[in-house]
């Protein structure tokens, strides 16, 4: 166990230095970066956007009926009696209202539960609004104004490196 | 914040895109979702970790890394009825959430927040050490 140890102790310089060292700096910043835009050209097939919910009502309404549709946080296009048009990562959405569902408005965002029925169309099991999203919007846009604002005071750029201005 | 600028920023402006009439397709805004899972934030802490001089690296990584990880550990506590995250992505598409509260509540805190970082950043300000004085220079 000791040996072990202590040959991880000798060899670990040296591992430090391959992933921290200014040597090869730019090769594993691209291997990293590839990483990233690998994950990222894998997660375009999100099987939960394309196969599951509007992506499978919309590409085949008649073998989709009945599964579970579930429109998060999608702002409301349009609003006809006991019907809505949703739109967001799909536009044009529309959703059959269920009894006594909340009254919403066009810009209004809500997150919409319901099923696939041919049309295609959604029938609206449960219909949340957020009413504070907006709210939460600013909030975001502020604290990013804010870091913003703050960032080159606590960092400064020299010599090509991102050092603390402290 | 860095999650969400990374992940969240692109595609809103897909979609206001697509809301405006342009054809952008549905997988795209789904091609950011990985800068706000442990895969995407352990990549980007190193990336951005690579930008500090070389000695600050490690710390910077354990930063950046401890930051996103409280952004998500606080995203994971919210109500997103039942999509959750992807945290083995690639792995595995499963989605993890234990909601204990709903996407908007964290509003209700801000009263509280913003007095509480306004203060914090006011004794972190007056917790600097001021800058080196150059014997040299002219009184």
């Amino acid at each position: 166990m000791s040996a072990a140890r202590g040959r991880w102790r000798a060899c670990w310089p040296g591992v430090a230095g391959g992933l921290w060292g200014d040597r090869g700096r730019g090769l594993r910043s691209a291997f990293a970066g590839a990483l990233l835009v690998l994950g990222c050209a894998e997660a375009c097939q999100d099987p939960r956007t394309l196969s599951t919910g509007w992506g499978a009502c919309q590409a085949d309404p008649e073998a989709a009926a009945g599964e579970r549709v579930l429109l998060t946080v999608y702002e409301v296009a349009a609003v006809a009696p006991g019907a809505l048009t949703l739109g967001r990562i799909w536009q044009g959405v529309p959703v059959d209202l269920p009894e006594g569902a909340p009254a919403v408005e066009v810009g209004d965002t809500v997150t919409v539960d319901g099923r696939c029925a041919p049309g295609p169309r959604v029938i609206a099991e449960r219909v949340i609004p957020h009413p504070l999203r907006r709210w939460k919007e600013a909030a975001g846009l502020l604290g990013l104004a804010a870091a913003i604002a703050v960032a080159p005071l606590l960092f400064r750029w020299r010599g090509g490196r991102l050092v603390s201005a402290a | 914040m860095l999650p969400d600028l990374l992940a969240r920023a692109a595609p809103i402006a897909l979609q206001r895109l697509g809301a405006r009439g342009l054809p952008v397709p549905p997988g795209l805004p789904a091609a950011f979702m990985p800068l706000h899972l442990p895969y995407g934030m352990v990549l980007c802490a190193y990336l951005l970790a690579q930008l500090a001089p070389e000695r600050d690296r490690p710390r910077a990584f354990v930063a950046w890394g401890i930051g996103m990880a409280l952004h998500l550990g606080l995203d994971l506590l919210q109500d997103h009825q039942g999509v959750g995250f992807a945290l083995l992505f690639p792995w595995s598409w499963k989605g993890y959430e234990f909601p204990l509260y709903g996407s908007e509540d964290s509003v209700w805190a801000l009263p509280l927040l913003l007095p509480l970082a306004a203060l914090a950043a006011r004794s972190r300000w007056r917790g600097r050490a001021p800058p080196e004085r150059d014997p040299a220079a002219p009184d």
